[in-house]
């Protein structure tokens, strides 16, 4: 491999890593440590290695039929199905979306100062132009890049001396102790939702087609989806070790996107409020595109129209309609006063309901020889995806009844 | 004669009755509060005034900025505000009236050393974390005392 190409990997993991962090993980991340410490550091595991799993299928599915899964979906499940698994994956995209261009307002307010009803059609505006003007791996390494900012949490993590041999337990399956368990396990479901959630496997696969992949980027497909989504799982580990650290003895339940950055300010000062406030910012705005995008992608390939971001916007009309569609519709749910922060703890909890839709047509394309050919996942790849299609439908029907029962984690 | 429901009508009828068991739990309704939702109101307060001390303390010590100073302490003195009002209007079991006023006092206070912290002059904000250090330690002992 050439200097050259194994540069652009590495750049390809590190906006991988910058954008695995959304609203949903800041939220249920940070929750999860000042509620129950490091007790649910084993979650993170299994969350970012089923994302991992779906993901680098999904990559291999895109490269090798060089269609996105969705337009397979329809094709291999039937309309019903397909409009089944649509209205689902629309439905929480648009929940995301409202939620993440509310972090967006609320984060640019913490550092402009100026109101947030303001904000929201200025950050929307902002994100919109962004969309328009930058091409699609542009999108991707810009804020994916500034994202590596929330690195600011691992620095935090580390200078805070958590107890490591604590932290260490945290990673043992079930190490629950104290507290309700309902609670915990409502917190482990919201960090699988979160961890999980079905845009990022869309967006992944639809970004594979846009950056042109075949079955010669397998590899690559593998590097990135093991190297990006395991490296961003350490920014979940680091803001639930904060959280636990700083929040849990003091009896501090973060219920505001404001919340996560105090501690980078207690402990590395101004800059690291700075870097925690920025890197929240891109992340979440990443997130907002991403959502949005994934939204047009779905539709569109769903209806068989032209898409793609490489495709000039008068070229593709109804797919770029459709984001900017996405991104009115977020602006109008945010406008009306609801709250982020509860509006992601419901799209995370939703998506946990809609993950098996999403799921279980990318594990049936995966192992379909008219698609993959020679291609198809291997033993490992249906073990762990046979699992974690067991996992998700678990906690599909587990998620609500837990939500009600815990009034939101807050027992 | 009535025919028998049948086992899939009873599992619809048993599923709408689960559902509206958990809406109404969810809802929480309007009557007196107990211990456990006392205890919760407590919690709640404890948290508001445990992280205006923390970000007064950190605000003291130069460690934020003072536009993010302003607006957190805003967004915490609504919080606050909100169940200093959920508070006054509540209702408790006649035994847990006393923990009830001192909650509803504790979070007044919270909400007015926040509101103090949004407008705070430089090096005022070491008083105001000591009230609310204080308030947070009250209703972690009101909180206490409930369970």
């Amino acid at each position: 491999m050439s200097l050259r190409k194994v540069l652009a990997v590495a750049l390809g993991i590190l906006s991988a890593i910058g954008g695995f962090v959304d609203i949903g993980d800041l939220v249920f991340n940070t929750q999860a440590g000042a509620t129950v410490g490091f007790q649910l550091l084993w979650v993170v595991v299994i969350g970012v290695l089923g994302i991992t799993v779906y993901s680098e299928m999904c990559g291999r599915v895109s490269a090798v039929a060089k269609r996105p899964v969705f337009d397979l979906v329809r094709e291999r499940t039937g309309f019903g199905a397909g409009l089944a698994t649509l209205v689902a994956s629309e439905v929480v995209n648009l929940m995301t979306c409202a939620a993440e261009v509310g972090g967006v307002a609320i984060t640019l307010q913490l550092l402009a100062g100026l109101p947030y009803r303001v904000l929201i059609p200025l950050g929307v505006l902002g994100l919109v132009l962004c969309a328009w003007v930058l091409p699609f791996e542009w999108l991707e390494r810009t804020f994916g890049y500034l994202g590596l900012c929330l690195l600011v949490f691992a620095v935090a993590a580390i200078k805070l001396h958590p107890d490591w041999g604590q932290v260490a337990h945290g990673f043992v399956p079930g190490s629950h102790h104290g507290g309700s368990l309902l609670v915990y396990l409502y917190f482990a479901v919201g960090l699988l939702g979160a961890a999980m959630t079905p845009y990022e496997v869309y967006f992944y696969s639809s970004g594979a087609v846009e950056d042109g992949w075949g079955p010669k980027d397998l590899g690559l497909n593998k590097v990135t989806a093991i190297l990006g989504y395991t490296l961003g799982g350490f920014l979940s580990f680091s803001l639930m070790i904060v959280a636990a650290v700083v929040f849990l003895p003091q009896g501090i339940t973060p219920e505001l996107l404001g919340t996560p950055p105090l501690v980078a300010a207690d402990v590395l000062g101004q800059v690291g409020l700075l870097l925690a406030l920025v890197g929240i910012l891109f992340a979440v705005g990443g997130a907002a595109i991403e959502t949005s995008f994934s939204g047009a992608y779905n539709l569109a390939q769903f209806f068989g129209w032209r898409w793609g971001k490489k495709e000039r916007h008068a070229g593709a009309p109804r797919f770029t309609l459709a984001w900017l569609v996405m991104f009115a519709l977020a602006m109008v749910i945010v406008m009306t006063g609801v709250d982020p922060v509860k509006l992601t703890e419901y799209s995370v909890i939703f998506s946990v309901v809609a993950l098996p839709l999403t799921y279980l047509p990318i594990l049936l394309i995966a192992n379909d020889r008219a698609y993959m050919g020679g291609h198809v996942n291997g033993k490992f790849a249906n073990v762990l995806g046979v699992v974690y299609l067991v996992i998700i439908l678990v906690i599909a029907v587990a998620a609500i009844p837990l939500m009600i029962l815990t009034n939101g984690g807050q027992g | 004669m009535r025919e028998d429901p049948g086992p899939s009508r009873r599992l619809r009828v048993l599923v709408v009755a689960t559902t509206l068991a958990f809406l109404a739990g969810a809802c929480g309704g309007s009557g007196p509060l107990d211990a456990e939702a006392l205890s919760h109101e407590a919690d709640t307060v404890r948290s508001t005034a445990a992280e205006g001390a923390l970000l007064a303390r950190n605000a003291l010590a130069g460690r934020t900025t003072r536009i993010y100073t302003r607006e957190h302490a805003t967004d915490l003195a609504d919080s606050a505000s909100r169940t200093a009002a959920t508070l006054t209007e509540a209702t408790a079991e006649p035994a847990l009236q006393p923990e009830l006023q001192q909650l509803t006092q504790i979070a007044a206070q919270v909400n007015a050393a926040l509101e103090q912290l949004v407008t705070a002059p430089a090096g005022e904000e070491g008083a105001i974390a000591d009230q609310l250090q204080a308030a947070a330690d009250a209703s972690r002992q009101v909180g206490e005392g409930l369970t």
